[in-house]
């Protein structure tokens, strides 16, 4: 007993311990840990207090050499719509689940009328989907810092969590399971892996299998109840979703060698929109909205120019601002 | 599973309340248990590669000690010892016999017809087949005899908190402290989790700093300086260090929850004057294994063959070492590893003589510090990288001093330089004020100064590291 006596001493002097560490990192270390571990905890604060929050990927964020201009379609939609508080939590390879943590991140309670914006890319079923196993983790951990937890309890959380093994072991199963997917191409059946080895040395053709191709398979269900559950997430806070469908360059499939390419999107474009009206959520189709002259190249996965921001942006505006009936 | 990892450290206290709770006589089913159990839990064929290799040496050893005629015994042994080394060889270097192929195939032109085997290494494999060899050894050797309750011998062979990457233990050391009836003591509570706080700090905050300062060095095609690139080798083995004997640490502190004392596993291997001395300084559960089970009968069995003695000896050192080097894996790494630690050693016992007058006075003393490092780390450096070819390509990029990044720059205010001088400040007070021993050293220091010693190394360990995730080096053996 005299032991047990001694190891419960000892453990509340731990304890109080713990409680002296935890007021010392909160007042010199934790504002520092937040800007390195959690960039987006700036955004993730305005999108407290915002009226909207549009979630986007790269397709708000990207702006590389041959950009045109550094303004996004959230900063776009922002100029426009300048009565509204407007908040952008978007990054490069954000995906449902990376969404999916963010929203959860955000406090229930602030904010009653909010208004979510989330992308919806073909990207999300095709290749990179791994993205999504790979960039979930990782938002995860740097999502540890807000957590209602004392500060100390959080910064343990990251420090222990490991990303690596969650990604590793299911990127590699998607990937197989994406490239032996059976697509059925005029009457006959392929797998992607096929297809990708036809369309060697075609850079259009094999940067639409790479980045869009999908078929609805098991990978694809997957992302479908993440967007599923992100929907249940937002109508559940009493909150109005819209999906935001963003282009891809299919001007770039006009031609004749790749019209087979351009029926298969338009085909899985009908798959989505069926999908969603089904989820009755409101859906802005801007799938095919953009012309070539609006994208920076002529393969599929071109990025936009501003001038097709700009589109999409007011598109966007303009939805908003009318009653869905 | 992360040794150091808040998983590893749950269900360690969770097994250690229902140690206690249950009465002595089950304890041992407790730690079987909760062995197999870690083991299934990480993965199923881990368990059952255990299982496999424990009712094997079990049997085994029953068998030895039933004969009572010495070549039966013997015969016996050596039947249980091929077995053993056969499935040693088939699961875990089953690949060299592709490599050989590969030589083979590059040299003709054709293609290797010996197909690779890509088996999964169960998790502390090459450590429990040790120890069970060094069992039978000892059944063999009447020691003691064959343990007949398989929990005690499950026990003994898979104690979890050794089974990541040892230390290994004598059956004549832990089959006996199993069958002592164990008591909860505060002496072994208090001792344990100092031993396992130092070993987590260890593992994830000096190690993990260590990596951060020379990832760069490793990567291929990197614009790192040759200077940059030698500093990246020491600390390199300085990392290995940390890691390994901060998981020592916790195993050892795990085992002191228990009631046990394993064994230690590094005494100040920094201050080693020789090859030699070093070996008894690093991984000393190993070495010492290696040398009662291997170098001693072999050397017995070469001297009465070859003459003079002293040849014998040497080709008895070379060997030993060179198969602890392939004990690591089959990689020609570790084979040339293995090599490099014979060959040193071998020179070192004909020279002892000259030696032992150069080590009498400082600077010669000072002179094997240095070279004993410099030998250690720049074998070190095979276990880095993933074959020979690229080891030898670092050292040629290491070795270019036309690089014209060549200057070796930390600015003052830069967190490396931070963590390089804490990394130091804990070098010196790791060799040279702890030896090794953070029991002894805290024990002579007041209260306040544990509790705020405890306070630095938790709050390190929760706040100055972004990750403590890292695949434990010595774990892949």
């Amino acid at each position: 007993m005299r032991v047990l006596q001694r190891i419960s001493l000892k453990l509340i002097v731990l304890l109080g311990v713990l409680f002296l560490m935890n007021w010392a990192y909160s007042e010199w270390q934790y504002p520092e840990d937040l800007e390195k571990y959690t960039p987006m905890h700036s955004e993730l604060e305005s999108a407290q207090l915002a009226d909207i929050i549009y979630l986007g990927d790269c397709s708000d964020v990207y702006c590389g050499s041959a950009c045109d201009s550094d303004t996004s379609v959230s900063a776009f939609l922002k100029i426009l719509m300048n009565d509204q508080k407007i908040a952008a939590l978007s990054a490069n390879g954000y995906q449902p689940s990376s969404y999916l943590t963010l929203i959860k991140a955000l406090d229930s309670k602030v904010g009653e009328d909010k208004t979510i914006i989330l992308t919806l890319n073909h990207r999300a079923f095709a290749d990179h989907i791994l993205l999504d196993w790979y960039y979930k983790p990782i938002i995860e951990q740097q999502l540890s810092l807000v957590q209602t937890r004392i500060p100390l309890l959080n910064r343990a959380m990251l420090t222990f969590y490991d990303p690596s093994s969650k990604r590793e072991s299911l990127t590699l199963a998607k990937t197989e399971q994406w490239e032996n997917t059976s697509i059925e191409i005029n009457g006959k059946t392929k797998t992607i892996a096929m297809l990708m080895e036809k369309a060697a040395g075609d850079s259009v053709a094999t940067s639409y299998l790479e980045d869009f191709a999908f078929v609805m398979g098991e990978a694809q269900r997957e992302q479908l109840a993440l967007f599923n559950d992100i929907i249940h997430e937002v109508k559940s806070r009493g909150w109005k979703m819209v999906i935001h469908y963003v282009p891809i360059n299919l001007d770039g499939l006009s031609h004749e060698k790749h019209s087979w390419l351009k029926d298969h999107a338009l085909e899985q474009r009908q798959i989505l929109l069926q999908h969603f009206k089904a989820m009755d959520v409101q859906v802005l189709d801007h799938s095919t909205l953009l012309s070539q002259d609006d994208f920076l190249g002529i393969k599929s996965n071109s990025h936009y120019t501003a001038n097709g921001k700009r589109k999409l942006a007011l598109g966007l505006s303009t939805a908003l601002k009318v009653p869905v009936e | 599973m992360n040794p150091a990892g808040p998983y590893f450290i749950g269900f360690l206290l969770a097994v250690v309340l229902a140690y206690y709770l249950v009465p002595n006589r089950f304890r041992n089913h407790v730690i079987s248990m909760a062995s197999v159990g870690l083991l299934a839990w990480i993965d199923l064929w881990f368990a059952g590669a255990f299982l496999v290799v424990t009712l094997m040496n079990f049997s085994a050893a029953i068998w030895i000690d039933s004969k009572h005629q010495l070549k039966q015994r013997h015969q016996a042994l050596l039947l249980s010892l091929l077995g053993n080394i056969a499935l040693l060889v088939a699961i875990k270097h089953s690949n060299i016999f592709h490599r050989i192929g590969d030589l083979f195939s590059n040299w003709l032109g054709s293609p290797n017809p010996i197909p690779a085997l890509n088996w999964i290494l169960p998790l502390g494999f090459s450590y429990y087949m040790f120890q069970a060899l060094g069992y039978q050894f000892e059944v063999y050797r009447k020691s003691h005899p064959a343990e007949k309750s398989l929990i005690n011998f499950i026990a003994f062979l898979g104690f979890f908190p050794k089974i990541f990457a040892g230390p290994l233990e004598r059956s004549t050391g832990f089959l006996p402290a199993l069958k002592t009836p164990r008591v909860l003591e505060y002496d072994n509570f208090s001792h344990g989790f100092r031993l396992i706080l130092w070993g987590v700090f260890k593992f994830i905050v000096i190690s993990n700093w260590i990596g951060s300062i020379i990832e760069t060095s490793y990567i291929p095609d990197s614009e790192t300086s040759g200077l940059y690139m030698m500093l990246s080798m020491v600390l390199y083995t300085l990392q290995v260090y940390t890691e390994f004997s901060g998981y020592t640490d916790i195993a050892l502190g795990s085992g002191r929850l228990f009631g046990f004392q394993l064994t230690q596993n590094f005494r100040q291997p920094f201050l080693a004057k020789s090859l030699s001395d070093f070996w008894r300084r690093w991984h000393i559960s190993l070495s010492t294994w290696v040398m009662d089970y291997i170098y001693t009968p072999l050397s017995l069995w070469i001297s009465l063959r070859i003459s003079p003695r002293k040849w014998g000896i040497m080709a008895s050192i070379f060997i030993s070492f060179l198969l602890l080097g392939i004990w690591h894996g089959s990689s020609w790494n570790f084979v040339i590893f293995g090599m490099i630690q014979g060959s040193i050693l071998a020179i070192e016992i004909i020279s002892l003589r000259s030696r032992k007058k150069h080590l009498s006075n400082p600077l010669g003393r000072i002179a094997g510090h240095i070279s004993t490092m410099a030998i250690f780390v720049v074998s070190a450096q095979f276990f880095k990288t993933n074959n020979y070819h690229e080891t030898l390509n670092w050292f040629r990029k290491a070795l270019d001093f036309s690089n014209s990044n060549s200057s070796l720059t930390f600015e003052y205010n830069q967190w490396p330089t931070y963590h390089l001088i804490a990394i130091l400040i804990f070098f010196v007070f790791d060799q040279f004020v702890v030896r090794n021993n953070i029991e002894k050293w805290l024990d002579k220091r007041n209260a306040v100064l544990r509790w705020l010693f405890y306070s630095l190394l938790i709050y390190a360990i929760i706040a100055g590291t972004e990750s403590s995730v890292q695949p434990l080096i010595y774990q892949g053996f």
